[in-house]
């Protein structure tokens, strides 16, 4: 079988505001993100004909988005997955590039979260015939999602004698890569074990400290294929494996609560890099709780199942370790406007351009971003490669 | 609560059932299956005909959560309380809040699904843990 060659590279990244975005909207955020991710790549607005996004309560994301930046592109998506729907547009626009269907593909998302909690709550009611409506909301299940995850979290513990302390070093990991960067919500303040341990439970066994934050913020990917790329002004990043996953969307309907869709979607984005775990130099894996790293670094397969707590023990996570993972700070301590996926991404690019600064992982030739949306829901892997790898 | 079920006619056999107090799950007339949610079709075999079977509630904790916190109002006197999925021994897995303390809930216990008494927002599903003379169907 031949397996998909992708055609495309990542040209250009960038963030809006982040952490308190006070007067901000989401339109005007990814609009200065997508402007700023241009500039980098030394393209322009009117040069782009492909808009993905997700997550703009409005009627329809991808045309409000495009009014706002006026432009009229001839290849929209707007899926939206969850946190991961980001991921999902990067192996969608890859295939509209693939195809014709545009050449400079925009991928952005911004949102306020942090700002609306001053506001009264917009409704979240589903229609009456929606299953979460009907089945899940008469339990009075903690959401949105933490309850689905903390029981991920209990089916994970039950299964494998996992314990609260395993998950807290993801949470502690992540914490000493914010301390290196200075975009990071929670950049100068100390968490240790104890302190994860010792923060309130809200949905057991998660504490709020297994939470991910709440937080403003945006941000904005240009993709163009890799002939294209090689004349734009930063180093190419380009896609070498895409896999995605839906393996359910509500909790009640998940099959098996320790084998997500990362086994999915990893196994076939590995395949069409012809690469292993073992060869990924760094890696980003959506962390909107502490749960969600471990089940993914298993399902991936950078270590088997219930082993993950012993694959990051001894700060092999941390800054300086064996095995970087969520160089940003993460969910957990940099920034998560709702959904995080498009931040997997950039660190990503940085990484590998090797822009980070204190926290720049040495010798970083491939990178992994790994999105897990809704309750354990959506799942796409992006492998990516400095440089042109399918030119 | 009533009007919302209304507009829900996959679900409405089951709200039904709830307010006389016993739980139905969909069985298919062509597969064998039994299925929850309910749909207008099995998902397991595409078939369209599906009668409805009274069950006894007797299940085992697959995976279970202490909230504490209430997602709206309505849940905020019951806190802290266990919400959990159940599996059946009919063959299907349910969301149930726990009726008990949640000291009193262990993951992989026998339990014994039923309707709320006083459901918060629609008809929904409670769960105690077995006696010893009940919920033996696993």
């Amino acid at each position: 079988m031949s397996l998909y060659r992708p055609v495309s590279s990542i040209v250009g990244v960038a963030e809006s505001t982040l952490g308190d975005a006070l007067g901000e909207t989401p339109l005007r955020m990814m609009a200065s993100a997508t402007l700023d991710a241009l500039e980098e790549a030394g393209l322009s607005l009117v040069q782009v004909d492909g808009l993905f996004t997700a997550g703009l309560p409005t009627w329809s994301p991808a045309m409000e988005l495009a009014d706002y930046l006026g432009i009229q592109p001839r290849h929209v998506s707007s899926t939206d997955v969850g946190g991961s729907s980001f991921e999902f547009h990067v192996a969608a626009a890859d295939a509209a590039i693939a195809a014709g269907l545009c050449t400079t593909a925009v991928i952005t998302y911004a949102n306020t979260p942090r700002q609306d909690r001053k506001q009264p709550p917009l409704s979240r009611d589903e229609p009456p015939y929606a299953f979460r409506n009907a089945y899940e909301r008469t339990t009075g299940l903690l959401s949105p999602d933490i309850g689905a995850y903390a029981l991920a979290a209990d089916r994970y513990f039950h299964e494998f004698g996992a314990t609260s302390e395993q998950l807290a070093e993801v949470a502690v990991a992540a914490r000493q890569w914010a301390h290196l960067n200075p975009k990071a919500f929670r950049h100068n303040e100390p968490l240790t074990i104890d302190d994860v341990l010792s923060s309130p439970l809200i949905a057991d066994p998660l504490h709020t400290r297994d939470c991910c934050l709440i937080t403003d913020g945006g941000g904005a990917v240009v993709m163009t294929s890799n002939d294209r790329a090689k004349d734009l002004r930063k180093t190419p990043v380009s896609v070498v494996g895409l896999g995605e996953a839906i393996s359910h969307g509500n909790i009640s309907l998940c099959r098996d609560l320790v084998t997500t869709g990362a086994k999915v979607s990893g196994q076939a984005a590995f395949a069409m890099a012809g690469l292993s775990p073992g060869e990924i130099d760094v890696t980003q894996i959506y962390d909107s709780f502490t749960i969600t790293v471990m089940l993914t670094l298993e399902n991936l397969g950078f270590c088997g199942p219930g082993e993950a707590g012993a694959f990051i023990e001894d700060g092999r996570a941390r800054p300086g370790g064996a095995f970087p993972l969520n160089t940003s700070g993460g969910g957990l301590s940099y920034c998560h406007p709702g959904r995080f996926g498009i931040f997997l991404l950039i660190e990503a690019a940085r990484q590998l351009r090797g822009e980070c600064g204190a926290r720049q992982v040495a010798g970083c030739e491939v990178a992994l971003a790994h999105g897990t949306g809704g309750n354990f829901s959506s799942s796409a892997t992006v492998i990516l490669r400095k440089g042109i790898a399918n030119g | 609560m009533d009007e919302d079920a209304s507009y829900n006619p996959d679900a409405a056999p089951y709200f039904d059932g709830l307010r006389r107090g016993v739980l139905v799950v969909q069985s298919c007339s062509e597969c064998s299956s039994a299925q929850f949610p309910p749909r207008a079709h099995c998902a397991a075999c595409g078939g369209r005909s599906l009668t409805w079977e009274v069950v006894d509630g007797a299940g085992l904790v697959y995976a279970k959560t202490v909230n504490r916190r209430a997602p709206e109002k309505g849940f905020e006197p019951l806190l802290p309380y266990v919400v959990a999925l159940v599996d059946l021994d009919a063959g299907v897995r349910v969301l149930a809040r726990a009726s008990c303390p949640p000291e009193e809930v262990a993951t992989g216990m026998r339990v014994v699904v039923s309707a709320d008494p006083a459901p918060v927002v629609l008809p929904g599903l409670v769960f105690a843990p077995a006696r010893s003379d009940e919920g033996r169907g696993g």
